[in-house]
Parts: C-alpha cells; structure tokens; sequence
C-alpha cells in the first residue's frame, strides 16, 4: 500500500510503526500528517529527537533518566532523603509515584524483572550497582515496587534475600484494597491477598 | 431452577424445539444421528464452552452464518429466556433482556455438569485427569484458584529453566534458586492447603453415594497423595507451604540432575481404592464407570448443598456398561435429590420411569417426543 510513496517516507512508516501502540496505519498517518504541515514541524520534530540523543542517558546512580551525563534531578536534589531507596521496575513508575507523593526518598531502575525462561538473570539487573549504591550512600531501608506478577513477585524475593544481608531494611509495597473500592466488585485474589496482609488498627 | 424449554438453530446438525421435562429426560437414537449434540447445545447455553474439544467455530452447522440456542429457564414458576449464539469465534450470551452477559451472570441463573464415556479416565487414567477433576471442582468454589494454577505453573517452569542452568555448567547464584523455591512453596502451598481442604467435604460425599448406587457392594477410599508429605485430612495455607519448601530444598540437588521438579502439586494424585484395593488396576470397566459417575454426582451434591443452585445434569452414554439393578439405584438417586436430567443411550433402560421423566427419539438431526413403551419397539 506504501509502494507509491517515496523511499525516504516508507522508511519513516517502518520506524514509526515499532512505537508501542502504533501500526502500519497509525504509522502512515502520522508520517503523512508530518509531510503534508511542512518543513517546519519536520524540523521541529528532528531537532527535538536529536537534542534527545545527545542529552539524554541513564543517570549513573539510579539508571532513571538523566540529562547531559550527569545525576537526575532527584538523585541531584540535596531535599531528597538519602537513606531511603525504592527500587522500580521501569523508569515509567516513578512518574505516578512521584504524584502520589508519599515518597520523598531516591529510587533505582531495574529496567527488566528476573525471568529464567526468557534468560534474564541477576547480571541483567545491573544489581552490582545496588548494593554499591546501598552500601556507599548509607541506605537504611529498600522499598521494593515492582509489579504484583510472578516475576516481578520473584525478582521481590530475590532481591529482599540479596539486601538483608548487607543489614538494610527491606519493605515491600502493600497489597490490597484500593482507596475508594467496593469490596464487593474487588477480585478474590486480591481480596484474599488483603486479608493476609491487613494490619493492626 | 429447571429447563423447561430449548430452542436450536443450526448448532451442528441440530435446528430443533424440545420441551423439556422436569425429571430424566431420556435421548434415544443410533449413534451419529446428534443425540451428544443436543447434550453438547445444553452445555454450551449454560457454560458457554463445549466439552468437546475444538473451536467454537465448528459448532454451527456447516455453511450457516452462525448458531444459536436458546434455553427457557424456569424459577418459582417464571421463565426467562437464557440465549447464546455463535458466530465465527465470537459468543455472546442474553440473559432476558440483557445482552453481552458475562460467564458468571449466566452462572447466576444456570449450571451444567456433564459426564461422557472420557470421564471413564477419572478412574483408570493418569494422574493429571483426577488433578484436573479436583481443580476444576475447586474453581468452581472458588474462582481466583484459576490464577493460582496459572502462576504455579509459570514458576515450576522458571525453576526448571534455573535447574537445567545448573546443570548445564553455568552457574546462576544459589540464592536465586532459594528465591524461586520459595516463591514456589508460597503458590503451592495454596494450591496443596486448597485440594486438601476440598477433599475433606468432597470425599465423605463420594463414599457415600458409591456405597448407595451399588447397595453397599463398593467401598470407596479416597486419599490425597501429596508428593510434598503427608497430607490427611485438611492442611492449613501456612504448613502446606512450608512442607513443599523443606522438599524442594531437600530434593534440589536431586532435581538439578534430572532437570525437573519432583515435588509439588503438579505431582499429586487422588487415590482411590475400592474395597480395600486400586480401583485403577483391580476393579472391573463396570466399577470404574460406576465409581466415575458416582463420583461426578458426589461433585454435584456438594455444588447443590454450598450454593443451593442444582446444575442441570448431562449424561452421555454413561449406561451402557451399568446392570439394570445399578441403572435403577442411580437413576432413583437423581430423581432423589430432584435434579434436572437430560440422558442419552443407544436403548433405553428396561425399567420403571415416572411422570416427570420423558422420553425423546432422535434421528437425523430430528428429535421427537415418543411414549417409554414404543421407543424400545422402533429400536
């Protein structure tokens, strides 16, 4: 369907068209939306993407991402609390946590959850760089937020028996009834989940 | 809660009006002529898949746009339309006015439970067949078990995957290994505490009504053999778990040379005994499938006593290797506790039938309601 379009065009769509939730026609829109608003968008769009190559990385502390090779803004901010650290799975969890703002301490992007069968093992979650960080920074207590799924259950485990032995605190994120939830449409997993894990009043 | 009425349209050969009585519905026909069919439609309407395995697909009969049935269901003396139609791979189910119903709104109204010439396994197959009777069973009393299953499986394969690292030279940490052991005892553990906890109310059902449908002939044993230790009467979450984990530590050497996990609820059985000896190896075909369908009905029993719905009861073929004095104790205990029953047989049973019992014949594709006594002449 491509075929009439110009080389340097289809080349766009293929490379539109691996974002997440984009395929081949959401690809060919976007692509053509591009073209037909002119020179200017198109620059506009290429400066943005180039200036993101140069100036953005992994901030070498917290693997969270980071400008012009130096720390985050939050490993960076003297107002942060230096003693905690919650460990994440993407860096796309900090954002909603951050809103949540209970949290005031620093953080550390895994990137991947521990998987056997998809090869993913301990050296993949650069977990050397944790416990460097854990032990030179002085931390007194690790949160571990991954996901309530099986790997991200087990990457948990793993890393709670890893980090007690260095004589840190380690927490897990609750689990249970959401705030502003029916018990009533709650699913049983998650229901019986909160019962095992309720707590003294 | 009972059928009263079921309307087909193009399921398989089937396109049919049957009303329905409210005791043993008997189905009569050669084989081939879609007497399984009709059996198969019911379920369908009621469970929304078949127990046939296959896509949904092949349901409707061949060149029409789509199938569907359509179930009067009457509760203190009103009827609502239970309807689910077919098209493609798609099912929607309505129930009265409402469309796009879920699963468990249709489960609200109507159950089903079958019982076909395959449950035979249930007695002289492998263990995974009375594993998934048990599981199945549970899921029904407890939906989220499912998920449980699901997660159990996944991890007894991501230990696996860690032993054959081992074994093959590279060498994950221990302490991963420790990890997934222990999130595995923690899903296991559930899985073991909510087998054993559903065998203690399911199994006094099942000596029962074995006892009863054979006059006291066959006693049944059951018991739970649990691969991570003893395992009778009901086990609390907590000690399951940590039985399972001593194992899996104990046995991991072990398992790391054969690669596998040797312990665990994916190993356990149900064993039955039938007066004192394996009903796998020593009882009779006649005593399998007696023990099978008692077995099924003792499911169902419990079903109707925790949640006081009774599932309509299908019986596919299940008489054909039971004597008359067996058929009559079986069918006498189905009329006993008032369930709803639809039967098929090659030729009806030469017994006594009663008001609320009908017969049908069916052949091909055409189904009609016929006298007990002139059905045994045309056959």
């Amino acid at each position: 369907m491509a075929d009439i379009l110009p080389k340097p065009l289809q080349r766009l769509i293929l490379v539109l068209a691996k974002l997440p939730g984009v395929g081949s026609r959401t690809a060919m829109r976007y692509a053509l939306h591009l073209v037909r608003e002119g020179s200017d968008r198109l620059e506009e769009l290429s400066a943005a993407l180039d200036e993101t190559r140069r100036e953005v990385s992994l901030c070498p502390s917290c693997f969270g991402m980071s400008e012009g090779g130096g720390l985050c803004p939050i490993c960076a901010s003297p107002e942060r609390r230096g003693e905690t650290l919650c460990v994440v799975e993407g860096i796309g969890d900090m954002p909603p946590i951050e809103s949540a703002a209970q949290y005031a301490g620093r953080y550390f992007v895994l990137h991947k959850l521990l998987s056997p069968l998809k090869g993913v093992g301990p050296q993949e979650l650069h977990l050397d760089r944790l416990l460097d960080t854990v032990r030179d920074h002085g931390i007194a207590e690790v949160v571990l937020a991954t996901p309530l799924t099986t790997d991200g259950e087990a990457t948990a485990t793993y890393l709670s028996r890893l980090l007690t032995q260095e004589g840190v605190r380690v927490t897990r994120l609750a689990a249970g009834v959401p705030v502003g939830g029916a018990i009533e449409y709650l699913d049983r997993l998650t229901l019986s989940r909160a019962f095992q894990d309720r707590k003294e009043l | 809660m009972r059928v009263v009425s079921a309307i087909l349209e193009d399921f398989r050969n089937l396109s049919v009006r049957v009303d329905l009585a409210c005791g043993i519905n008997v189905f009569v026909g050669r084989n081939g002529q879609g007497k399984t069919n009709f059996l198969e439609a019911l379920f369908v309407a009621c469970m929304g898949r078949s127990f046939r395995p296959g896509r949904l697909a092949d349901l409707v009969r061949f060149s029409a746009p789509g199938a569907t049935v359509e179930l009067g269901v009457e509760e203190r003396g009103i009827v609502t339309p239970v309807r689910v139609s077919i098209a493609g791979s798609q099912r929607r189910h309505r129930v009265g006015g409402r469309d796009n119903c879920s699963l468990s709104e249709v489960a609200q109204m109507i159950r089903a439970v079958f019982f076909g010439p395959d449950d035979l396994d249930l007695v002289k197959g492998s263990p995974s067949g009375r594993r998934s009777f048990l599981d199945e069973a549970i899921r029904v009393h407890h939906p989220p078990y499912e998920r449980l299953l699901m997660g159990y499986q996944r991890l007894l394969r991501d230990r696996n995957q860690l032993l054959r690292d081992f074994g093959s030279g590279r060498h994950p940490p221990e302490e991963l290994l420790a990890s997934y052991e222990g999130e595995l005892a923690r899903w296991g553990g559930q899985i073991v505490s909510h087998r054993s906890r559903y065998l203690r109310d399911y199994s006094p059902m099942a000596v029962e009504l074995v006892a009863r449908h054979t006059g006291g002939q066959l006693t049944l044993e059951l018991a739970h053999e649990c691969t991570a230790g003893p395992c009778g009467g009901a086990i609390e979450v907590g000690d399951a778990q940590e039985m399972l984990l001593g194992r899996l530590r104990d046995l991991r050497g072990e398992d790391i040379r054969s690669g596998s996990t040797t312990v665990g609820p994916h190993l356990d059985d149900l064993r039955l005994d039938v007066n004192g000896r394996a009903a796998r190896l020593f009882a009779s075909q006649g005593e399998q499938r007696q023990v099978a369908v008692s077995m099924k009905l003792a499911q169902l029993a419990l079903w109707r006593q925790k949640f006081g719905v009774t599932p309509l009861l299908l019986l596919d073929d299940v008489l054909s290797e039971l004597d008359s004095t067996r058929i009559r104790l079986l069918l006498d205990a189905i009329a006993g506790w008032q369930v709803q029953a639809v039967l098929t047989t090659t030729a009806p049973p030469d017994v006594v039938w009663k008001d609320d019992d009908a017969c049908f014949r069916v052949k091909e594709g055409g189904i009609c309601r016929v006298d007990f006594d002139k059905v045994a002449d045309e056959a």
